[in-house]
């Protein structure tokens, strides 16, 4: 992780499944409270991992499915900030975030299209998003932080 | 996203009748994921097609105002943060 570990990594290995999805956000906030999160930082994580794991059940194809996805929890120190990072290890397809093009806001609610709003919903949410190719696999990284003395 | 699941169905039910007026209240929920703005964007669109209204309840819920916002769903679908002003825009 960038920064100095401050708490142990939590790790924890789910399905692409929703059952696992909401496992998994009972695990996130857990593992967060242990290490002193902030609460509206577990939130904003918590809503990037929902997002993440819906754009791996919805758009990771078959490797995705069947394999099992790995998630990492690092908190650390760096400079004035504390900071979280949530990494999600998966088999789908790969990707590359700088080819998603965002939709224009609609004019109305009849030209409105629903989907492809997770990225977008995770590069707000998060102070950092990014990603890379570890063993054949995806590997997402979802990183908050805050201020030392919150 | 199995929250979403839950309540797809009866959302749809509810959303269905000619001339319906409809308050979603997000007071309460923890976060908005996209898959529930995609319930809402359809059950807005259905609503609408068939006379009615339908608008959203945020009261001081930041996280999710701040995400209506973010994927500018804040600007098709009214929305508001009293129940007052809420139930206001639905009859009108």
């Amino acid at each position: 992780m960038p920064g100095e570990p401050i708490f142990p990594a939590a790790a924890l290995t789910i399905q692409a499944n929703a059952v696992d999805v909401g496992r998994s956000s009972v695990w996130l906030a857990s593992e967060c409270e242990e290490r002193d999160v902030p609460p509206d930082q577990i939130l904003r994580l918590d809503l990037c991992l929902n997002e993440a794991l819906a754009n791996v059940i919805n758009h990771g194809g078959p490797g995705a499915l069947s394999c099992p996805v790995l998630l990492r929890l690092s908190v650390g120190r760096s400079g004035e900030h504390n900071l979280a990072v949530l990494s999600i290890t998966d088999s789908g397809t790969s990707f590359d975030l700088d080819d998603y093009v965002p939709r224009p806001t609609p004019g109305s609610l009849l030209d409105a299209q629903p989907g492809g709003l997770g990225l977008k919903m995770m590069r707000t949410f998060s102070d950092d998003l990014d990603y890379c190719r570890v063993e054949d696999r995806n590997q997402l990284r979802i990183t908050v932080h805050w201020p030392h003395n919150v | 996203m199995i929250g979403t699941e839950a309540i797809t169905m009866k959302f749809a039910s509810l959303s269905a009748a000619k001339g319906r007026r409809v308050i979603v209240d997000l007071r309460e929920v923890t976060f908005l994921a996209s898959v529930a703005i995609r319930e809402i964007i359809n059950n807005a669109k259905a609503v609408a097609r068939r006379d009615g209204r339908l608008v959203l309840l945020v009261g001081d819920n930041d996280l999710v105002a701040k995400t209506l916002e973010t994927t500018g769903v804040g600007t098709i679908v009214p929305m508001f943060a009293t129940e007052r002003e809420a139930l206001e825009a639905a009859v009108a």
